[in-house]
């Protein structure tokens, strides 16, 4: 077997990887957009703002997030594939797949160094800094350690370090021993990876069906005792207000406060992490964050959908009634994004004024009217990506997959990103209607959209087998 | 309440369905009386969770209709889909909840829901109501699925594979339940599996699938009395290889000794005695030995 080919199978097929090339082209086409049909100031932005993140040492342990990313998706397929009692006996798997996740680590450290100018000391560092980004997903999805021994302790570092710009500049004053540490720590959190140790371990810590992925060790104390818990007594209450009910309870039961402390706890969490950190190189770069905290905000409410399929199978719920529980309860998780998105805004603006007072009413304003207009443009394709799950139709989305789903996903909030940020900076960004106009359009668009996902349910379910 | 009164829990009228190219089901016509213990037979991809899912109406017929409690099975009102308890093949369960916890929350739903049975089906089948769903081994899940099912008297209950993952022990207690039950609350109900000699000591009707059609669909007595093994001994002469009375379906062995799969043939076991001058020894035949010829095959 080629090596490595057992790690590009587990981590593309055919559809992933058109995915993941179209997510790449968007990004590349609204940047083309940008520099070939935008403005002078909309160009100079662009550029600009990358240029800035580059050039500010203050600025690199925030660039750590990028290759983040790969290293989550890498760390997450990698894990639920060791994670298996199987993967013990495929013989040398460990071995195969080994070098192509350190490979994958460097190509992905690598952009990032390459893009900078000046000598070789700071892009050696960026490029450490880069790989220890890539490494610590395996640590914090490792399923042999609690999140109290994993996640914490390196949050705990990371806020110290990022919050506290003296610490931070005298690590960046030593930085042939920092990057010492960051490379040790990158190569130890890798080679942890594919001790067999490690993988003896592994076996038998699989979590519940159902609980992956989150902090197993928090939602199993906390599961048992949310409020939802105590409201279901009595009789039947067949309205829609008690499916609805049931509805979050299944979904969100598993935490202590429901639904509500999910959204605002991950909302507030990447808003304090990307718009603190932006903050800290300057105020607007701060601001600009929204964008991206918007994104995260955006997917964080898909990725927990309400479940209205599997074992609603065999609730005692007509066809016609389903409809009305599925529409509402997605109206209903959009409104709960709204409400995140305001939050959120708020939380990173009055974070931002203890760093760079004043608190400017007029931009949290304009972010917010901004980002709420995003959120309506990107309503009807979530609502219908957050429905997904229910459509059984072969040539509907369930045939993209879950990865597939989350990029589409992805590219719907980006898109909706990109129009947010061309209402709070007209004339910047090739969207050059006049203001009116443009919310005239979105309201417009929203409200169609609305009806048309409203037939389409009543269409499935009045017309379609449910599973 | 809407729904027969002594007349049939469901009916398909002519029901195709199709998937694709794949037909599932092929001009199903079938009336099963309220009240009856039904088992559903057939190999695997025969039919019978399709069958199964077109009852409560989560498929919709490619062709014809299915009427379930009197009721559009399409159009099934939340009363009557409150009436009716199913266990699915594989059970879908709220994986973070704790067992105590996920009955508390699908009781809500029923109005009959009976808290006596539900103590004492988790007693009896030894379920744990602390243990987290997620963990579960598939047998305690198929238990579950059972406490379920049956927990709010239901009038019609629909059991897909429901012992397949039982322990021996398990088992029994459910058989035994389900006979308990048959004879006190009088549900119709339909047991689909592959383990025919549950089946058997549970069901009064069968019906069997075959590639989407019934080929068989009768009172199980009438069916077994209909069908007979003879141990046949020729003590004077030979048997030969092939014998020709047409009421001999199977035949294994010849010369001396036979073993013979009959069909109707009640009435000519006298004849048969004398012609060929041998003992015979007739036994009943089970549903597992009948099977094949239920669906047609050799």
């Amino acid at each position: 077997m080629i090596p490595g080919y057992a790690l590009l199978r587990l981590l593309w097929t055919r559809t992933r990887l058109l995915i993941v090339a179209g997510l790449f082209g968007l990004v590349a086409v609204i940047f083309a957009s940008v520099l070939v049909l935008g403005s002078t100031a909309g160009r100079d932005e662009l550029i600009g703002g990358l240029g800035l993140a580059l050039a500010n040492p203050l600025a690199h342990p925030v660039l750590a997030i990028w290759p983040m990313l790969p290293g989550c998706a890498v760390a997450a397929h990698l894990t639920s594939l060791l994670q298996l009692p199987r993967s013990w006996v495929l013989p040398g798997l460990q071995r195969r797949v080994a070098a192509p996740v350190v490979i994958l680590g460097l190509l992905a450290s690598l952009p990032l160094p390459l893009l900078m100018a000046g000598p070789v000391g700071p892009r050696l560092f960026v490029f450490l800094l880069g790989l220890a980004g890539y490494a610590i997903p395996f640590l914090l999805l490792e399923p042999t350690l609690s999140p109290g021994s994993a996640a914490l302790p390196i949050f705990a570092v990371a806020a110290v370090v990022l919050l506290n710009p003296p610490v931070l500049a005298q690590l960046l004053a030593v930085r042939p021993s920092t990057g010492a540490v960051l490379a040790l720590l990158a190569g130890g959190i890798l080679a942890r990876q594919f001790r067999p140790e490690t993988a003896r371990r592994r076996l038998g810590t699989l979590a519940p069906i159902g609980m992956e992925g989150r902090m197993r060790w928090f939602a199993a104390r906390t599961a048992e005792h949310s409020k939802g818990a105590r409201d279901w007594t009595g009789g039947p209450r067949r309205t829609l207000r008690f499916w609805l009910r049931a509805i979050d309870y299944e979904t969100f039961g598993l935490h202590r406060h429901g639904a509500w402390w999910m959204f605002f706890r991950s909302a507030f969490l990447m808003l304090f992490l990307y718009g603190l950190f932006l903050g800290l190189i300057d105020r607007e770069a701060g601001g600009v964050g929204f964008s991206f905290a918007y994104v995260v905000v955006l997917l964080l409410t898909l990725m927990y959908r309400p479940r209205v399929a599997g074992a609603w199978d065999c609730r005692p719920v007509p066809r016609n009634q389903r409809i009305r529980i599925a529409w509402t309860s997605s109206l209903g998780v959009a409104a709960r994004l709204l409400l995140a998105i305001v939050a959120a805004a708020g939380v990173s603006e009055a974070l931002l004024a203890l760093i760079h007072p004043p608190l400017d009413f007029g931009k949290v304003g304009a972010e917010l009217g901004a980002m709420v207009t995003a959120a309506l443009v990107a309503l009807p394709g979530m609502q219908w990506i957050d429905l997904r799950h229910v459509y059984r139709d072969p040539k509907g989305p369930r045939m993209l997959g879950r990865p597939g789903m989350r990029a589409l996903a992805m590219l719907v909030a980006i898109l909706s990103a990109v129009i947010g940020l061309s209402f709070l900076r007209p004339g910047r960004l090739p969207l050059l209607w006049p203001l009116p106009v443009r919310y005239a359009v979105v309201l417009g668009v929203a409200v169609l959209a609305q009806a048309l996902f409203y037939r389409n349910l009543t269409r499935y379910f009045l017309h379609e087998d449910l599973v | 309440m809407t729904g027969p009164v002594g007349g049939y829990a469901f009916e398909f009228r002519g029901v195709t369905k199709r998937f694709k190219h794949t037909v599932a089901l092929d001009r199903v016509d079938l009336a099963v009386p309220a009240g009856a213990v039904v088992g559903l037979i057939g190999r695997n991809g025969s039919g019978k969770s399709t069958l199964l899912r077109h009852v409560v109406g989560l498929y919709l017929p490619s062709e014809g209709a299915c009427v379930t409690l009197g009721q559009a099975a399409a159009a099934l009102d939340a009363g009557t889909l409150a009436r009716i308890g199913v266990v699915q093949q594989e059970a879908d369960f709220i994986p973070w909840m704790r067992v105590g916890q996920q009955l508390r929350y699908l009781s809500s739903f029923y109005d009959r829901w009976d808290r006596v049975l539900e103590d004492r089906l988790v007693r009896d089948l030894e379920l744990d109501r602390t243990a987290r769903i997620g963990t579960l081994p598939p047998g305690n899940l198929q238990k579950l699925a059972l406490v379920l099912a049956f927990c709010h008297h239901p009038d019609l209950v629909l059991l897909d594979e429901p012992v397949s993952a039982l322990d021996p022990l398990a088992r029994e207690a459910m058989l035994r339940f389900l006979l308990e039950v048959a004879r006190t609350d009088g549900p119709t109900l339909v047991v689909s599996s592959h383990v025919l000699r549950d089946v058997e000591r549970v069901v009064d009707r069968v019906i069997c699938l075959e590639q989407g059609r019934v080929t068989e669909h009768a009172e199980l007595d009438e069916l077994l009395e209909r069908w007979a093994e003879w141990k046949v001994t020729a003590h004077h002469g030979t048997l030969p290889q092939h014998l020709p009375e047409p009421w001999v379906v199977q035949q294994e062995g010849a010369g001396r000794e036979a073993r013979l799969l009959v069909r109707d043939a009640a009435g000519e076991l006298q004849a048969f005695r004398s012609a060929y001058r041998a003992e015979v020894e007739v036994r009943p035949v089970t549903l597992e030995r009948l099977f094949p010829r239920l669906i047609g095959r050799p």
